[in-house]
């Protein structure tokens, strides 16, 4: 008797943990939003609406430090065009991919960004004295640079021999203006980045800018000045774009899918299963909400996009088998005329090989996907990935759990299990 | 059912197998594939017209492309002018901003003030000159390969070899001024695939397939013994074929979405294939008895509720994916619809029979 209040408490107390996962999922807790929170679920460009830009470089084996020059430009670019959400990240040896959300002109934003850089340097009048090809290499360093005992961060620039006379020019009429006047601007795409003063007429091609820089500022400057000389164009060879209105009837769509389609499922689980089918409803409402909170504690690299809501609602239609297998086992074991308990024990244990089996086959698929799949292929093996895994829990030990409680309470009458 | 046996009817469900294959082959050879710019490059623009289109209207479009020559612009850009200004508006504000407080750190007063004039000039210029749009011109002849309705009916999508950023701009501007379009709210979608890319992608898909049926095979082997591995194999290029054949007969885009349906209907059909296999062992030590065949009849009973009630939830879920979804999940979800039945077909129909089949061969020399 003791033993069955036990089993009435368990169950009752597994309940409780299931409706706390859904308002977690739902409401958020603590930092953590919920799912349809601002900031929760990470949406793709084709939920969104946005672009999805991938540059190569138009040369044969760019170097990596190029790549990472035009890394820096493309950055200055984005930020410069208002693009601040937009992400950016190197695919490829000569390729890099660039994600704008929310963007109204992707035309303009692929011929602006990938446009040829022109960095000019110019007088505080406005005169133009050197461009991006007289200069040959800008680096990032770190020393004494001026003789005065103090190491600091400064941009070694090396001028071009043919250049050295128009750059000894350009200082010799800058440094001759009154003083708060003798300033070199360095422009990039029509934007100051960097003014220094100059004193005196500098005749050489290696030429420091110093001044408070941190070393951050010195790699950032010397990136966009050798931005300004880069050797090759930049050739767009992939556009994705989704119109806001698109992604948005997307989203809706989808979600309204995976609603029907769940309460289809449960219905279904619920009439032909009877209690096991209440059972694998409750797991599958876990199910969801921790899918849920993982795709919210995983924004920072799982994209929720369409193929990826596939995933889930194709991983709910597994889950589901898992339960199919291991219940008709049971009807089956009941019908041999097995007791409830000896059934449900029996029907676990003998479906467990072809449950295990069935979804490693599966995981195995979405790994591989996972790995070596791009865009959208690798959204859908993401969430499949992890539905799959999280349905192997939901199936396997949260119904395991709460029919033990069921078996436990001596609700034993076979009618109740369909059979 | 009690009195149907399965493997008394092998016969029938090979010549059904058969029979499909060969109609897929018909297929492949006379309809061939929608294959998408994903593997082949090229760009795709996606608009909405806002009414009921008639191919008529679809010719129409077509017949629009076509009469564009290189030099051509549109009269005009059509967007909603507040919005491009206040864009440009922001930009301006905050370059200026950016720049004064950049500038206003000197210590000189007076140079702040020159120096920011001469910015504030710099970037007004820059603001003029995008005032003064300057219209984008088609630098290349679009070629369409085709122009199809989407959506609910009022949308098109419209196929062309790949063209560069400036032209497309200029395309759908025309389309545009000729069609009455608001293009921020009406252009829905553009692709373009480079080359380079569309070669990248395809051996990417080809690499990640191969890969995944190799791991899952290994798995099968090791689980099961060498026969029923090449049961499998036969079972899971029958699905594939069939799938392919799907493409190839209803026209669906193959692309790389085509690679994630492909992956899922191998998992899942190995999944049903791997329930009856593992009935199968498991019945053959039970009643070592009686034949290899009747206890493959008897192991395909005893799954069918499983593999009906799988196929059925799977398909609720898909479903309605399917019935309630845009066009690029339709495309990937009725692929998958047409693979979970042949994945039902070649589990419970085919896999029993022609592992039982591959033992006769095979062991016949013994016996």
């Amino acid at each position: 008797m003791k033993k069955q209040s036990t089993n009435v408490l368990a169950f009752i107390l597994a309940i409780l943990v299931i409706a706390g996962l859904v308002c977690v999922a739902i409401f958020g807790v603590g930092d953590m939003p919920g799912v349809f929170d601002e900031g929760g679920v990470t949406q793709g460009l084709d939920l969104v609406g946005g672009s999805y830009i991938v540059y190569e470089a138009d040369a044969e084996n760019p170097s990596d430090e190029d790549m990472a020059t035009v890394r820096a430009m493309l950055r200055q670019r984005l930020d410069s065009l208002g693009y601040t959400e937009a992400t950016l990240a190197a695919s490829g040896d000569n390729r890099i991919a660039i994600e704008i959300p929310a963007i109204t002109d992707p035309e303009e934003a692929v011929q602006k960004l990938g446009s040829t850089a022109v960095l000019l340097f110019v007088d505080i009048d406005g005169n133009v004295w050197l461009e991006g090809s007289d200069i040959e290499k800008a680096e990032a360093m770190y020393g004494d640079s001026d003789g005065n005992g103090v190491s600091e961060a400064f941009v070694s620039l090396k001028i071009k021999p043919e250049s050295v006379s128009k750059f000894a020019e350009a200082t010799r009429t800058i440094s001759k203006k009154t003083d708060g006047n003798n300033i070199l601007f360095i422009a990039l795409d029509d934007e100051i980045i960097s003014y220094p003063y100059v004193n005196e007429e500098l005749n050489t091609s290696d030429v420091v800018i110093s001044g408070a820089f941190t070393t951050e500022e010195t790699v950032w400057l010397a990136d966009l000045i050798s931005a300004g000389k880069l050797p090759f164009a930049l050739k767009e060879v992939q556009l994705e774009s989704v119109g806001p209105t698109l992604g948005e009837k997307a989203l809706k769509t989808s979600l309204i899918a995976g609603a029907i389609g769940l309460a289809l499922v449960m219905l279904f689980m619920i009439i032909f299963y009877r209690l096991p089918g209440i059972v694998a409803t409750l797991a599958l409402i876990a199910y969801s909400s921790l899918m849920g909170i993982i795709l919210v504690l995983g924004n920072n690299f799982i994209n929720l996009s369409l193929p990826g809501i596939a995933g889930i609602i194709l991983s709910i239609g597994m889950a589901v088998d898992a339960n199919v297998v291991i219940f008709e086992r049971i009807k089956e074991e009941l019908r041999l005329g097995r007791s409830v308990g000896a059934a449900f024990t029996g029907g676990f244990k003998r479906a467990y090989a072809a449950v295990i089996d069935s979804n490693v086959t599966t995981l195995i698929a979405a790994a591989v996907l996972w790995y070596f799949g791009t865009g959208t292929v690798k959204g859908f093996a993401i969430t499949l990935f992890i539905g799959v895994l999280l349905s192997l829990i939901s199936a396997v030990l949260i119904t395991r759990f709460l029919l033990a409680r069921l078996v436990g309470m001596k609700i034993v009458n076979k009618k109740y299990y369909g059979a | 059912m009690k009195n149907f046996s399965f493997t008394n009817n092998r016969k029938v469900f090979f010549i059904i197998a058969a029979v499909v294959i060969v109609l897929g082959i018909c297929s492949f050879i006379f309809r061939g594939f929608n294959v998408d710019i994903d593997f082949i490059g090229g760009t795709t623009i996606q608009l909405e017209m806002n009414k009921e289109l008639s191919a008529a209207d679809l010719d129409d479009i077509k017949a629009t492309i076509s009469a564009v020559e290189v030099g051509d612009a549109p009269d005009k850009l059509y967007e909603t002018p507040e919005e491009t200004e206040a864009v440009t508006e922001a930009a301006t504000e905050e370059a200026t901003e950016a720049a004064t407080e950049e500038v206003a750190e000197e210590e000189t007063e007076a140079v702040t003030e020159e120096a920011t004039e001469a910015v504030t000039e710099e970037t007004t210029e820059e603001a003029n000159k995008e005032e003064a749009v300057v219209l984008p011109k088609i630098l290349v002849k679009p070629q369409v390969s085709t122009v199809q309705k989407a959506g609910e009916g009022t949308q098109v999508i419209i196929k062309l070899l790949e063209l560069d950023s400036e032209t497309r701009d200029a395309l759908c501007h025309i389309l545009a001024g000729k069609y009455g379009l608001n293009l921020t709210t009406d252009l829905l979608g553009v692709n373009n695939v480079g080359a380079s890319v569309s070669s990248d992608l395809r051996t990417a898909a080809i690499t990640a397939a191969l890969i995944a049926i190799l791991l899952m095979l290994v798995y099968i082997s090791f689980r099961f013994e060498i026969l029923s591995g090449v049961t499998a194999v036969i079972c899971l290029a029958h699905d594939v074929f069939v799938m392919f054949a799907a493409y190839s007969i209803l026209q669906i885009p193959l692309n790389s979405t085509m690679i994630a349906a492909v992956l899922t209907i191998l998992g899942y059909s190995i999944n049903a294939t791997i329930i009856v296999f593992d009935r199968i062992r498991e019945n053959v030590k039970l009643h070592s008895k009686d034949n290899f065949d009747t206890n493959v009849d008897l192991s395909i009973k005893q799954t069918f509720r499983r593999s009906v009630n799988t196929s059925l939830t799977t398909l609720f879920t898909i479903g309605m994916v399917y019935i309630l979804g845009v066009d690029s999940i339709k495309q990937f979800a009725l692929p998958i619809i047409v693979g979970i039945f042949a994945g039902f077909y070649s589990s419970v129909c085919l896999s029993g029979n022609i592992w039982s089949a591959l033992k006769k061969l095979f062991n016949k020399s013994r016996v």
